[in-house]
């Protein structure tokens, strides 16, 4: 049988690349794709614990709850995007300086 | 112990985490979200083969052939700038390693069950192969028309 910590380790790998192209990134498009990654993630660790433990249930509701936040996130990024692109605006978080206190 | 399982878990984890990482070396960001979605394709085939079944179909239903197609048809005529990936490529490998360090000595049990989604599965089994069928199906539908919609769309513009 194969062993939980595979699972875990791909999802190290997933967060890992997500985390660091937070980091570097400067398109804010792509950063909310990291974003997703890291929601992607935090789905298959958290199938791969649902698997491989007795689940009471609690499970599948905090997988639903990922999902929804994942999909509104999306939801949220391409009507950013729309909205930014009509205004003429870039997508360059280094020049979105609005929302520095 | 190394069974079939576990190599076919181990293809399509690197199937899935190469196409994330595929999605930072894109320089078109409908390349960078059809490497998204290539992922979380992979991330359904993980799901079926480490036995949630039910789960990676609704993977493959709400991600794969919803949300990006929804995404791949927003932003598919936009183009980046990007510089060095050498540096994200990097820190890749520190937070991965140090997301390791942290992670080592977790020792979760091993029993597997049918998981949560068990009972919902019960319905459903037997419809797999056919339900995946269909959802790829779907899939490949939803990014033909994609396809066919950019090539009008230059042909009228």
């Amino acid at each position: 049988m194969m062993e939980l910590a595979y699972i875990i380790g791909a999802c190290i790998a997933l967060v890992g690349i997500s985390l660091a192209a937070i980091v570097v990134e400067r398109n804010l498009i792509v950063i909310m794709l990291a974003v997703e990654l890291v929601f992607l993630a935090s789905t298959v660790a958290l199938v791969g614990f649902m698997t491989y433990s007795q689940g009471s249930g609690l499970g599948i509701m905090a997988l639903l709850s990922i999902w929804a936040v994942a999909s509104i996130e999306i939801i949220t990024l391409v009507a950013f995007y729309v909205y930014m692109k009509a205004r003429g605006y870039g997508f360059d978080v280094s020049l979105l300086s609005r929302l520095k206190w | 112990m190394f069974d079939i399982v576990s190599a076919g878990f181990a293809i399509f984890a690197v199937f899935t985490v190469g196409a994330a990482l595929a999605v930072f070396f894109q320089r078109s960001l409908m390349r960078a979200v059809a490497a998204l979605t290539v992922s979380f394709v992979g991330s359904a085939v993980i799901f079926y083969v480490i036995g949630q079944g039910f789960i990676a179909l609704l993977q493959l239903l709400v991600f794969v052939g919803g949300l990006s197609t929804y995404l791949i048809v927003a932003v598919s005529s936009e183009h980046r700038e990007f510089g060095s990936r050498s540096i994200l490529v990097a820190l890749a490998v520190l937070f991965e390693i140090g997301l390791s360090v942290m992670l080592i000595g977790l020792q979760p049990g091993q029993q597997q069950s049918a998981g949560a989604s068990g009972y919902m599965a019960a319905a459903l089994a037997g419809y797999w192969p056919l339900l995946f069928v269909i959802a790829l199906a779907l899939f490949g539908a939803a990014m033909a028309s994609v396809l066919v919609i950019r090539r009008f769309v230059r042909l009228v513009v």
